[in-house]
Parts: structure tokens; C-alpha cells; sequence
């Protein structure tokens, strides 16, 4: 059939539309522009990050509600500012507010945590429920003013009354002034005590109860920074392995280290990189080699990269080649020095696994989005747009078409609106619903219900 | 920054868009040039913008510093007095690298006002043949890093840093270079070393 079956489900599956949250005027502010998208370790909650240091929190409705048709929609849960514009005056610099990365902490209690990071400071958030108060205090009364003592004649015990459920973000800890560069990624550890952060040069390792130090456990700047032509890209913590870490750098090498064989862990224990294919070797071959993110797998025997116009699937066994590798959008090979000359070539997509780790996404341009299903190898192109936002309509794929005659519902590659670009996916943990950031809008996209 | 949407006409450009060209030819050298001009802006805009990014310095350096070692190479093999090419493209050859080399060595100036500019345009070879060492193009590139992305560390006004860049050496008037130091010296060394 027509439909866009096949892809991270089985032969019956079908995406459909689910949600859209976020303005719909043309006229887009820079600040809601969403930065990053996370979903927590059980997949009910769904927080973004956008340009304007804002953390919007989505949460799942139970199911069984009423309204048997939702099934599952995310509501807003709670917003707040999590980080604030600044200037350091020390080096005539702003600092920007955007939030690049939110990664949730696993759960521990009734309370949230998730930490955010912006370019030079990263903050742990508590978020958490109040639903009842107290009444009957002693010393204040009800409208919280303190009670003349003299006119206590007598003791009560304050009860607790059932308020409106109120949600309260508050900042736990703040992790400031260990990065000289802009941070790229935070990653937390899987013995959920610690936690990397990493920048253009440096990583370091924080714990997360102590703010005021953190070891630095990867440093590549050079002496001399007229010899530096390599910087850190991304990193992230092994899901299970919790003395191993990866980074990605702009040469499009990945290095795997052991926090326990040194303290600096400036020599790798591995390290990958594809052969060069001198066949397709250009002015822009290390440009677009440059990762732009890296994932372990959630089995934490795989990861992924994404290079500019592909995503690479690699075995932690295998360092010389991937082991599978998806090409994202080959139509834009032949426009590199027209991407080059706007600066698109340098546009950071990243790539997520689903739950089972047998389907890949990542984004593209035109608000495309990319699927590919690693059994059966197929893959899809679909398109996150207000057009095709009716409620669970199935969507369509979508296809680039790279020269000659264009068919029906084809778009031209010169068509394509560079502009819409969907750098930020995320994947549920645990079912098929996606979460897929266009600009200042947020889709959630589900399996069709049967 | 919200840009307008990226729709082009096929013209000569998508002529140059080509990723992969036979080195050596006219086409090849026309998108070498392209590129070096687009990249030699890009990492002047670069260095100016608000938030610098380090990664886009550095990807933007590294692909000048290739086209330079290939301009270098072509220079002292003599490979442009080879072929077939008209002499008006060894000539721009010629003044784009000497631009590229006077703008950086102005950088390094004013960063490091101990260089001296006749000494930085001798070229020397290391064992394995590459000319990093003597010539200082590239590495006044992050030089020019140091400070600005410790302009982090340093308190250096930006603005100080451009003062002496001659701009008028990015346009491709035939002849017309500005006013860069020791211009005539620059073309004299290297119309030596191609024995032209």
C-alpha cells in the first residue's frame, strides 16, 4: 500500500499525526525556537528547551480517561525559565540563554530532576507535585500573617486540605564556571551520582550533589592554539558501563575512554574512523565528516553517529568501519558549496534510537524527517507540517526527487526550504510516539491505533 | 537567524557545485577559488560575529589551509607552468595567496608584534616535504584563535584586531591589491619560486 508502513514496527505499522504544540503564526519569535527535546526514563514526561532559556515539561494523561480516543496525549505539565541571558564583562561576551541540551535524571522519588544546560552553565531542576496544604496553623493565620503571640490562647494541630495540583520547578543546584568553551553535551552516568559536560574542548566529570568542582577528564586543546584544528562535537556516558564514555570530534573520529585507566583520559581506549572514500573526496569532505551527534544504543552495544548527510551505525567491537550506515539526504552532495556559502553545512542534527533499538531517526530540511528500520532495512521520509496535522491521520512519505521528470507529490531538491530544519528528534522509550521540534513547534506523531 | 528560503536558478554556479572535479582543471580551479573566497570571508564574519563559534572557525580554517597547501604545492612543483592554463589564472593564483598570506600575517602583527614579515615568507621544508614550518599562513590562523576565543581570557577589543586589515585585497581586480605591506616582495618571491 500507499501508507508508511514498515518502519520501527512491523509490516502493519503506520505513523499518524497526534499533537502539534506551539504557535502557528509565520511569524516565528527567535526565542521559541526549540533547542532540544528529551523524553524522561519512563516516557511520560517530554521536556524542550528553546532559544529563550525556557523548559516547557509535557506529561502524559493516563490512560483510561473518559476520552478513550486520546490515547495518551501529552499536556503541559510545567514551565519555567531556566536560564537567563548574561554578560561577561570580563571578556565582552554575551552569554547566550538557549537551552542546548536537558537530560532527565532517572526517578527516584515523587519529585523530577533533569539538568540543562545552556553554552556555560549547567543546572539541576527539581520539579514536583504539591496538592495539599496545611490549615490551622498556630503562629500565622489564613492569609500567612504572623499572629500577635499574646492572643494564642490555644493549641491546634494544622490539618491537611486537598488543593489544586500545583507543580513547582526549582533550582537544586547550579554548575557554573567550569567551562572555558561553549558546552556541547551533558550526559548523565549510569551509576546516577555523576555526570559529564562537555565543550568544544574539554570534558569534565561533576558529581551531582557538588557544585564547586569537577574533574576534567578529556582536555585537547593544544599549547599552542595555532596548532588546533579539532574540537569535541558531542559525548555521552555508556547506558550501562558507568566508567566508559564516547565523544565525537570535527574530523568525524569517535573516541571511547575509561575513566578507570587514568585520571586524563586523554589517550582513548578505542577509537573509530571510517576510511575516507577518495572516490567522493571534495573541499567539504571534512566538513561534512564532522559529527554532529553521538548515541549509545539502548542495549549499549551499538552507537550512532550523524555526519552531515548520513547516519552511521557502529558495533563498540569494531573500530575501522560502522557497521551499517544510512544516507540521510545524498541529494545534497552536489549543493555542498551552496550549503557551505549559507552555513547550513554547519546546521547540528542529531539522531535518537527507539526503544528496541531496531529503528533509527533523525532529521532533515524542509521539516522532513528520516526513519530507517535496521531489520529490514527500509526506510521512510516524512514531513512534519500543519497541512498534514489532522487528528491521527496517517502521514504520508515523502520523496525528494534528484533530477529528470519530477513526479506527482515529489518535491525538487531546489524546492526544499532550508530554513525548516528538524535538528531535534526524540524517540519514547518504552512505544512508538515520537516527538519531532520544527522551529517553534513541537509534534508528537504516534502508531496508528488498530 | 531566520534567512530567506533557499531556492536557485541553475546557472554557472551549479556549474561549480560539482563535488567531485578532476583536479588540475579549469573548472577545478574556478571552484578552488570560489571556495577560498567564500571561505576567507566566512572566517572574517566568523570572527566578528557576536558568539564565535569555535567549530565553525575551526572546520572553515581547515578547509583554507587545504586549499593553500594545494596552492603551495602546485607553486613549487610548477605543476600551473605545466598545463594549459591561461596565465591570467596563475596570476590570480598567485594574488589570492598572497592576499590570503598578507591578511594573516597582518593578524599575526597585531597579535604578535615580534613576527617579521620577510622572515615568515621563507620557504622552508620540513623532512617530509611540507612547508609548514618556515611559512607561518596557517598558523597565524589560530593564532588569530588564541586571542580571539580568549578574548575568553584576555580583554583584547575586538575591534583592535581589524584595524589593520586591508580588505580591498578581497576583491579581484586585476592588479589592484591595495595598500598590503611588502605587495611587490610577495609576487617578486613567488614568481621566483615558479621560475616564471
Amino acid at each position: 500500500g500507499a501508507g508508511n508502513a514498515g518502519v520501527g514496527g512491523g509490516n502493519d505499522f503506520q505513523w499518524c499525526f497526534s499533537q502539534v504544540k506551539g504557535a502557528i503564526d509565520e511569524d516565528v519569535a527567535e526565542a521559541d525556537i526549540i533547542s532540544t527535546v528529551e523524553f524522561n526514563y519512563s516516557g511520560d514526561l517530554l521536556a524542550t528547551g528553546d532559544k529563550g532559556g525556557r523548559v516547557v515539561i509535557f506529561q502524559r494523561e493516563q490512560e483510561g480517561n473518559n476520552r478513550s480516543h486520546s490515547r495518551g496525549e501529552y499536556n503541559v505539565y510545567s514551565t519555567f525559565q531556566s536560564h537567563e541571558p548574561e554578560f561577561d564583562y570580563l571578556k565582552s561576551l554575551e552569554i547566550e540563554e538557549k537551552i542546548n541540551k536537558i537530560r532527565w535524571l532517572p526517578q527516584q522519588n515523587a519529585a523530577h530532576f533533569l539538568l540543562s544546560t545552556n553554552d556555560k552553565t549547567i543546572k539541576l531542576w527539581k520539579i514536583s507535585e504539591r496538592d495539599k496544604r496545611a490549615e490551622g496553623y498556630n503562629l500565622k493565620d489564613e492569609n500567612g500573617r504572623l499572629r500577635d503571640p499574646f492572643r494564642i490562647t490555644s493549641l491546634r494541630v494544622p490539618v491537611l486540605k486537598p488543593m489544586d495540583l500545583m507543580v513547582e520547578a526549582s533550582p537544586r543546584r547550579i554548575f557554573a564556571n567550569a567551562h572555558t568553551y561553549h558546552i556541547n553535551s551533558i550526559s548523565v552516568n549510569s551509576d546516577h551520582e555523576t555526570y559529564l559536560s562537555a565543550d568544544d574542548l574539554r570534558i569534565n566529570l561533576w558529581h551531582l550533589e557538588i557544585t564547586d568542582r569537577s574533574f576534567n577528564i578529556v582536555d585537547i586543546k593544544p599549547a599552542n592554539m595555532e596548532e588546533l584544528t579539532e574540537v569535541i562535537t558531542a559525548a555521552e556516558c555508556h547506558p550501562n558501563q558507568c566508567n566508559v564514555f564516547v565523544y565525537s570530534s570535527s574530523k568525524g573520529t569517535i573516541r571511547l575512554c575509561d575513566m578507570r585507566a587514568s585520571a586524563l583520559c586523554d589517550r582513548h581506549s578505542k577509537f573509530f574512523e571510517e576510511p575516507e572514500d577518495p572516490s567522493s573526496r571534495s573541499f567539504f569532505s571534512e566538513i561534512i565528516s564532522s559529527i554532529s551527534d553521538v548515541k549509545f544504543s539502548h542495549s549499549g552495544r551499538y552507537m550512532m553517529t550523524r555526519d552531515y548527510l548520513s547516519v552511521k551505525v557502529w558495533d563498540l567491537n569494531m573500530e575501522s568501519r560502522p557497521v551499517e550506515t544510512y544516507q540521510v539526504h545524498e541529494y545534497l552532495r552536489s549543493k555542498l558549496c551552496s550549503l557551505y556559502e549559507n552555513d547550513c553545512i554547519f546546521d547540528k542534527f542529531e539522531c535518537c534510537w527507539n526503544g528496541s533499538d531496531n529503528a533509527i531517526m533523525t532529521g532533515s530540511y524542509n521539516n522532513f524527517f528520516r526513519m530507517f528500520d535496521r531489520n529490514t532495512r527500509r526506510d521512510i521520509t516524512l514531513e512534519a507540517s500543519r497541512e498534514s496535522s489532522k487528528p491521527r491521520a496517517i502521514l504520508k512519505p515523502r520523496k525528494v526527487c534528484t533530477g529528470g521528470k519530477r513526479k506527482k507529490d515529489e518535491i525538487s531538491v531546489d524546492s526544499l526550504d532550508f530554513n525548516k530544519k528538524i535538528l531535534h528528534t526524540a524517540w519514547h522509550p518504552k512505544e512508538n510516539i515520537i516527538a519531532v521540534a520544527a522551529t517553534n513547534n513541537l509534534y508528537i506523531f504516534q502508531d496508528k491505533i488498530n | 537567524m531566520i534567512g530567506k528560503g533557499l531556492k536557485r536558478k541553475l546557472s554557472d554556479d551549479d556549474l561549480l557545485e560539482t563535488a567531485v572535479m578532476q583536479k588540475g582543471t579549469g573548472l577545478y580551479l574556478d571552484q578552488r577559488q570560489s571556495v577560498l573566497n567564500i571561505s576567507l570571508d566566512k572566517f572574517h564574519r566568523g570572527q566578528m560575529m557576536a558568539e564565535p563559534s569555535l567549530r565553525r572557525s575551526v572546520l572553515i580554517a581547515n578547509t583554507l589551509r587545504q586549499i593553500q597547501d594545494e596552492i603551495r604545492q602546485e607553486n613549487s612543483v610548477g605543476v600551473l607552468a605545466e598545463n594549459l592554463e591561461p596565465s591570467n589564472n596563475r596570476e590570480e593564483d598567485f594574488s589570492l595567496s598572497s592576499a590570503i598570506s598578507s591578511i594573516l600575517k597582518e593578524l599575526d602583527v597585531v597579535l604578535d608584534g615580534s613576527s617579521s614579515p620577510l622572515d615568515t615568507l621563507v620557504f622552508k621544508s620540513d623532512r617530509s616535504g611540507n612547508y609548514a614550518d618556515g611559512y607561518k599562513l596557517c598558523d597565524s590562523v589560530f593564532g588569530n584563535f588564541e586571542v580571539l576565543s580568549s578574548s575568553y581570557l584576555n580583554d583584547v577589543p575586538l575591534d583592535d584586531l581589524f584595524l589593520d586589515i586591508d580588505t580591498s585585497v578581497y576583491e579581484r581586480e586585476s592588479g589592484s591589491l591595495g595598500s598590503v605591506l611588502n605587495l611587490n616582495e610577495l609576487e617578486h618571491i613567488m614568481e621566483i619560486l615558479v621560475g616564471s
